[in-house]
């Protein structure tokens, strides 16, 4: 009996000895990443913002009040920025993070000020490569969106048959629509801020 | 000579993939590509030789009794750092993989090889099984993406090989390809080893 404690007791303190040295060092490497993570994700967002709304030069955070009121119902809305050229305002670059099929997409959304939307990127992913994952590489797939009109709904379909709709990623369907629905809040995200 | 018969038994005679069917979770669902079975076996190759130098080069001090909750926690580790370093300095790779980079922790492949080398060999030893090992492994992606992008998307490493009138057989790169590829070629692998013996 006295025994079993005592093995119980030496065996445990070897198994939080090994649990504490790897917590240690994997502190330190957090602490080396961090800083080149985020660099590379802000990045990521910067260039995002600038592929889906060419003409402005310039991007500003929506003030916080306003973004607090618009994400009140909407929790797959991440932030708003409005674009600028010189001093002119030319439009909305929206993120949104809609659910895919391996987990939240984030879509990058440009609504330009006559309402059309000027260009969609995709950000990180838990798509299917090869698959899924194609909404984010193929320009075929987000180039879709090019040009449509924001007050109007956008849907998916297998073939084209009105301007409002886009044709899906063959095999990869949930995602079509998850960056669909994406874009679609960005658009309702848009007109509910210009009214 | 002893290193260089360790290596090769990793590569081919002991082929993680082919021989001993081990870690088939990432082999059948990253390898849609080359390039995303390469960049997959390289990722585990790296979680394979840090592990096999770590739990070797303890393995004295390491109890029988929790070797495994032991191994894990090693294993886990070394999947997070490699997991962050990848975010922070290739991030395409990153995104790519995605998902399968935090499942390498319960890649069968690591723990086996971990159980079954390195806590009863050398450090060097099992640091050259680690390689061979993990080389095998990448070597059996790379073949298994290139056949499946081949024949499901037309290209390989994104550069094409058919004609444009080419319509490719979208179910390879699908999940149940998958399985048609990999049955197929260890059904292939067998044929080839029966007529060895015969």
């Amino acid at each position: 009996m006295k025994a079993d404690v005592k093995e119980i007791i030496k065996l445990g303190s070897i198994l939080l000895i090994v649990s504490v040295i790897s917590a240690v060092l994997l502190s330190i490497a957090d602490g080396l990443t961090q800083g080149p993570i985020m660099a590379q994700r802000e990045t990521a967002s910067r260039l995002a913002r600038q592929a889906v709304l060419k003409e402005a030069t310039k991007f500003e955070k929506l003030d916080a009040t306003l973004m607090d009121l618009m994400k009140e119902n909407q929790p797959r809305l991440v932030d708003v920025h409005i674009g600028y050229a010189g001093t002119e305002q030319v439009g909305l670059v929206i993120k949104t993070t809609p659910g895919g099929y391996g987990g939240d997409i984030e879509v990058t959304t440009g609504v330009n000020m006559d309402g059309k939307i000027s260009g969609v990127r995709i950000g990180t992913h838990l798509e299917t490569p090869g698959l899924g994952a194609k909404a984010k590489e193929d320009p075929e797939f987000y180039e879709q969106f090019n040009g449509m009109n924001a007050r109007k709904t956008i849907n998916v379909s297998k073939v084209k048959r009105d301007e409002n709709q886009i044709i899906a990623i063959s095999g990869a369907t949930i995602t079509s629509d998850a960056v669909t629905e994406g874009v679609n809040l960005a658009a309702n995200v848009y007109i509910k801020l210009l009214e | 000579m002893r290193l260089l018969k360790i290596l090769r038994n990793g590569i081919i005679k002991e082929n993680p993939i082919f021989f001993q069917l081990l870690g088939m979770c990432p082999t059948l669902a990253v390898t849609t590509s080359a390039i995303n079975g390469v960049a997959m076996g390289l990722a585990t190759l790296a979680v394979l030789v840090a592990s096999n130098i770590v739990i070797s080069s303890i393995r004295k001090y390491v109890p029988t009794k929790i070797r495994i909750p032991i191994f894990i926690v090693i294993i886990a580790s070394f999947v997070t750092v490699i997991g962050m370093f990848m975010e922070a300095y290739v991030p395409e790779l990153f995104v790519a993989l995605g998902l399968f980079i935090p499942l390498i922790v319960v890649n069968c492949l690591i723990l086996a090889r971990a159980e079954a080398f390195a806590f009863k060999n050398g450090v060097i030893r099992s640091a050259v099984d680690g390689i061979g090992m993990g080389t095998g492994f990448t070597l059996s992606l790379l073949l298994l993406g290139a056949v499946r992008e081949l024949l499901g998307a037309g290209e390989v490493f994104g550069f094409s090989f058919f004609g444009s009138s080419f319509e490719p057989a979208l179910i390879m790169i699908l999940p149940p390809g998958a399985f048609l590829a990999l049955g197929l070629m260890l059904a292939f692998n067998n044929s080839m080893k029966l007529r060895h013996v015969a």
